[in-house]
């Protein structure tokens, strides 16, 4: 999987995404489950980590998942305390529940393990805007100096006896560190384009390497990858 | 008789890189930072530039590589009077600014992305570029470094690796601003010998006097106005 192309992992994430957004019977989407764990598996991807990240996500579908059941009207399921949950309120949280973890697991292992400069050409590659690449990089490049700066800042007002209550001062504080850290970063980013002026930047990037061709091993994921979607969209709506 | 046609500062045979002649700059109107200021780097030189905090040190180098106009003056950098954007050019090609702060200076995801971002800009291929860049990482002693991620980096080889892509742009001059600050004793030293060993004039500022001791040969102290 490391030597797949950038090009061919950027694509084979946005048709999975595609296909299995698409989908709506559990079973598929069970079995479209099992090969997101796969290619994570191909990826080599960090066990608890990615356990982790998938977990931050599924924080915020939370609530949807758990209120589903009792807001979807259809045949009884269970019940309690007066509220009743349907068969079909289950059956759309758990499609929801697959649906996101499956994409978000495909888009760990196929993008988000390569290093940055390969996701950039990969873009590049496939003829997307040269600026919107540059923003995408300068933001991964950057997003640790700002939380360090946040961090920082966090540290300096914990220093002088600070506390998050619910009250005014505290809002009120964390307003003033928020404005501090864009101010910061406005600053910052004067800084770096001084920078970049001064080792012969004038507004256009240089262009990197042309891409290198697709190798045979590219071809044989490629295949591979159109043949599981085309087996998955036959299944579907076959 | 032996005629010198040198440098009036310095007094050898030498040629003026870098002048600035009554120059003034202020960044709020009615109270400059700089007025009245001459100064010449030539040839070979190592000049540390001191003055109290705020007396416009940084100032001076951003007016040499034009990142700043100033309100009144001349500045010429290797022989030609410069006052727009475009006179600057060059001379940011031929004089490295070194920033106070290397996460300013270090843009790039990876540190041989950044390296070979100067020799680029002076519109060198990507294959030479790659070797002023592997020159330059190697001068400052990080060869293997260049496939690490920027900003994972310690403070000191963040220090060292700004440095390495001022080099590889191989300018005539360095403009270092503060170069040791923050850095512990082990890299301070590490750093003046890599400075020791470069042939480049040089501008630095630093409150570090055992760090100019071992470099500098002339000293400019700054009057504040």
């Amino acid at each position: 999987m490391k030597g797949v192309d950038g090009r061919v992992r950027i694509i084979a994430a946005v048709l999975f995404a595609v296909v299995t957004t698409a989908c709506s019977r559990l079973d598929i989407l069970t079995a479209i489950m099992f090969s997101a764990v796969l290619l994570a598996w191909f990826a080599r991807l960090p066990v608890v980590e990615t356990i982790k990240k998938l977990l931050s996500m599924d924080g915020f579908i939370l609530i949807l998942i758990a209120t589903l059941p009792f807001t979807t009207t259809g045949t009884h399921w269970f019940g309690f305390s007066g509220f009743t949950a349907s068969v079909e309120g289950g059956q759309l949280a758990m499609e929801i529940f697959l649906t996101a973890n499956a994409c978000m697991l495909s888009f760990l292992a196929l993008v988000a393990a390569m290093p940055h400069p390969a996701i950039a050409s990969g873009l590049r590659g496939l003829g997307c805007s040269k600026n919107l690449i540059q923003i995408l990089l300068l933001t991964i490049r950057y997003i640790e100096t700002l939380r360090l700066e946040y961090q920082r800042l966090r540290t300096a007002m914990q220093a002088r006896g600070f506390q998050p209550r619910n009250n005014l001062h505290t809002w009120r504080s964390y307003g003033y560190l928020a404005g501090m850290l864009i101010v910061r970063s406005l600053d910052r980013a004067d800084r770096v384009l001084a920078a970049m002026k001064c080792r012969g930047f004038r507004g256009s990037f240089p262009t990197v390497a042309e891409d290198a061709k697709l190798t045979k091993a590219d071809y044989v994921f490629l295949w591979w990858f159109f043949l599981a979607v085309l087996f998955v969209v036959v299944w579907q709506w076959g | 008789m032996v005629v010198f046609l040198g440098c009036a500062v310095c007094g050898g045979v030498a040629m003026g890189l870098i002048k600035l002649t009554a120059v003034s700059f202020s960044y709020i109107p009615d109270k400059p930072v700089i007025s009245g200021l001459d100064f010449e780097l030539c040839n070979a030189e190592r000049i540390a530039l001191s003055g109290a905090n705020g007396a416009g040190k940084s100032t001076i180098l951003k007016i040499m590589v034009g990142l700043l106009q100033p309100d009144g003056g001349v500045v010429e950098a290797f022989g030609r009077v410069r006052t727009k954007e475009r006179d600057f050019y060059e001379v940011r090609s031929r004089a490295g600014l070194l920033f106070q702060d290397a996460d300013d200076q270090l843009f790039s995801p990876t540190v041989i992305e950044d390296v070979r971002f100067g020799p680029l800009n002076q519109g060198l291929s990507q294959t030479n570029a790659d070797i002023k860049a592997h020159q330059a990482l190697q001068i400052v002693g990080l060869s293997g470094f260049e496939d690490r991620v920027a900003h994972k980096l310690s403070g000191g080889e963040k220090r060292l690796v700004a440095l390495a892509t001022v080099l590889a742009m191989e300018p005539e001059v360095l403009l270092l601003d503060e170069p040791t600050a923050g850095l512990d004793n082990k890299t301070m030293a590490r750093l003046v010998g890599i400075l020791e060993d470069l042939p480049q004039a040089m501008v630095i500022i630093s409150h570090d006097q055992n760090f100019l001791k071992k470099l500098v040969t002339r000293r400019v102290n700054l009057v504040p106005t």
